[in-house]
């Protein structure tokens, strides 16, 4: 084993301890479209940015509130003198895979709607099944639950540290203090140039925050066939459309509400039928609202997938689209106690191009 | 040649039947007065994995009756998928507990099971005949009925030349003892650190220290337990006490699933022991009940993986 150059008496770029590392698998687990991810430490926590070209970018914003010890310092310049960013490329699938190595670390049963999500393979989740794996709980299986193994204490610790540029990342993991503990050194990468479109707030078109659930249970309602979705928004204040035709009482009252106070609509078609979802801006279903001219854009349904991971044990999101069509998700995880105003205890960021009217 | 016996213990017989399916299609029975042998012989097991084990007879059955010209000894070959099926039939105990599938089982409980080598004669007389083992089952069902079922399965009697030919694998004597801590909880690792390589280094030392190392592009990880049991066996003897520190490791690199399919047999719920030949072979025991009563023992042989000079 080749040695790890010892620091040189410079302290180390990171140290990270979580007594429960389940939050922070979560963030990692819910952008783990690809195995590999960049990763850039501040002061302020991670910025890990998984990027599949020509689909979407996430990022998954780790705070340092998540830890309960996180000691940054800058890396010292390289022998020319050139700063060095502490940024690095990992293994996002082996980082979760030993994440979990006590079991502590898995999500539930994943409902993922559109079959993309489950032909593709996710950081973290992958690997042959051991065979004979039988019941009982017996640790059988990542994706089924955290039953077995997480409910009999289960709570893994973890100290990360990181020396710095050119030495590996150490992960050491501990579920029992009298069970065994586990050591892990991760081989970095230079990290790849990334697109990572930023969103214009200018040029922002609609801007909205609604409950996740909302969103969740909307995605998993449409059709499985589908391969686009579409979001329209119009603004309060519209006139109000004539009673259609045929259409029940309450039906014809929607559309009327939805024209004075304004609406989101998610829309899908499939193979067997369509399905529209709309959520009127009322105070108890809209935290927010600003869609100052209808607009309408679509999206592909699998690129959409890959959010249900994300959206998972969230409790917000927060829509954003701009005048291109250009799209930003950011999906928000419950807040931990002790955290200040205005903080938060992690986000996960979605961003994704529109498509053309006619492509499909 | 005959044989007949009752199975005293059917929960023990499946959960031995159970962790031995999972690692080979076929497994050799060698029943003797005293003892029921379990070998599951080198090009059988998947992963090279090998079990030799030995059951006293008390332990598994009573009215235990057998005769032949060889020794009184029988030995024969069985499908394990097959016998663990008639296993299952005979005991609900196993599985799952929701009480739905409980009442949608069509396994017995407190179930009487006998055990009888018989013939069933060949087609239209001729000479042969294939030789079966007849399970005679009589329990009770999920509802409360009593119900009997017999089940036939086939056996293949070994010949003398076949028996001559299955030894137990020869290895050197083992460089470190060591108690395993909980296998149900080794198997879960183990299970989790088959998604990151193929092999897995295992080490131990005579301080009860224990560890397991994977290595990966991506990432080298390595698990240590503490104040684990060297059992006395292994000291080394007087005057050869100082040649060996007590922290030095001894390892060797076996395959992940054949130490796997070692450990499915966690159901089997005894003591472990397992034995470190350095860069040779792991050999794991298996102990079936009490460890002082010597009901029984499962021999597992994991081979190690050679990489020429590692």
């Amino acid at each position: 084993m080749e040695d790890d150059k010892t620091g040189d008496g410079a302290n180390p770029v990171l140290v990270a301890e979580i007594n429960d590392v389940r939050p922070f698998a979560r963030l990692l687990r819910g952008i783990g479209l690809k195995n590999m991810a960049t990763v850039t430490v501040s002061k302020a926590g991670f910025e890990v940015t998984v990027e599949e070209v020509k689909t979407l970018c996430a990022i998954a914003w780790i705070p340092n509130t998540l830890f309960q010890t996180f000691e940054f310092n800058e890396p010292e310049a390289d022998g020319q003198g050139h700063a060095q960013p502490a940024c690095f490329e990992v293994s996002l699938d082996a980082l979760l895979q030993c994440l979990n190595i006590f079991g502590n670390a898995t999500s539930g049963p994943v409902v993922s709607t559109f079959s993309v999500g489950t032909k593709r393979g996710w950081a973290g989740e992958g690997g042959p099944r051991a065979e004979g794996e039988e019941g009982g709980g017996a640790g059988a299986g990542e994706t089924r639950g955290g039953g077995g193994n997480a409910s009999k204490k289960g709570r893994t610790g973890m100290r990360m540290s990181w020396q710095g540029p050119g030495h590996r990342l150490s992960v050491m993991l501990q579920d029992d203090p009298k069970g065994p503990l586990t050591t892990c050194e991760f081989n970095l990468y230079e990290p790849e140039e990334l697109m990572n479109q930023d969103f214009n707030q200018d040029d922002c078109v609609l801007y909205l925050i609604m409950k996740s659930e909302w969103f969740r249970d909307a995605l998993a309602d449409l059709p499985p066939t589908s391969q686009r979705i579409t979001l329209t928004a119009t603004p309060r204040d519209r006139p109000r459309p004539d009673d259609e035709l045929g259409a029940t009482m309450n039906s014809n009252d929607r559309r009327s509400q939805r024209a004075d106070v304004g609406s989101f609509a998610i829309k899908a078609i499939g193979d067997f039928g369509s399905t529209e979802l709309d959520y009127p801006n009322d105070r108890e279903v809209m935290d927010k609202f600003d869609c100052p001219e209808e607009v309408s854009f679509s999206y592909h349904s699998s690129h959409f997938a890959l959010l249900t991971r994300a959206l998972q044990s969230s409790i917000k999101i927060c829509l954003q689209i701009e005048n291109s069509g250009f799209l930003c998700v950011q999906i928000m995880m419950p807040v931990s106690e002790g955290v200040a105003m205005g903080g938060h205890s992690g986000i996960l960021e979605f961003k994704m191009h529109a498509l053309a009217d006619d492509e499909s | 040649m005959r044989f007949r016996t009752q199975v005293s213990n059917v929960p023990l017989l499946h959960k031995i039947v159970r962790s031995l399916a999972s690692l080979a299609r076929l497994c050799i029975i060698r029943l003797s007065a005293e003892k029921v042998h379990f070998i599951i012989s080198g090009n059988e097991g998947k992963d090279g994995v090998q079990v030799w084990s030995q059951v006293k007879v008390p332990t598994l059955f009573t009215q235990f009756r057998i005769e032949s010209n060889n020794d009184n000894e029988i030995w024969l070959e069985i499908n394990l998928d097959a016998l663990l099926k008639v296993l299952k039939s005979a005991d609900s105990s196993a599985g799952t507990t929701n009480e739905a599938s409980r009442f949608n089982s069509t396994a017995l409980s407190d179930s009487d099971v006998s055990i009888k080598l018989n013939k069933r004669p060949a087609a239209s007389g001729g000479t042969g005949g294939q030789a079966i083992w007849v399970f005679d089952i009589k329990g009770t069902t999920a509802l409360g009925k009593l119900m009997s079922i017999t089940h036939e399965v086939n056996v293949n009697v070994l010949t003398k030349k076949r028996q001559d030919e299955l030894n137990e694998p020869m290895c050197p004597p083992p460089d470190v003892h060591l108690v395993l801590p909980s296998l149900l909880d080794l198997r879960n690792i183990v299970s989790r650190l088959s998604h990151l390589a193929e092999d897995v280094k295992m080490s131990a030392n005579h301080d009860g220290a224990m560890e397991l190392s994977v290595m990966d592009p991506r990432v080298e990880m390595s698990m240590s337990w503490r104040n684990l049991h060297n059992p006395a066996a292994s000291l080394p003897a007087d005057g050869e006490a100082d040649a060996t520190p007590k922290d030095k490791m001894f390892s060797t690199t076996v395959s992940i699933k054949g130490l796997l399919k070692f450990l499915n047999c966690h159901l089997v719920g005894g003591t472990a022991i397992a034995c470190i030949c350095e860069k040779h072979c792991i050999i794991a025991y298996v102990y079936i009940g009490d460890v002082d009563e010597a009901g029984g023992v499962l021999t597992f042989f994991i081979p190690a993986k050679n990489y020429g000079d590692d």
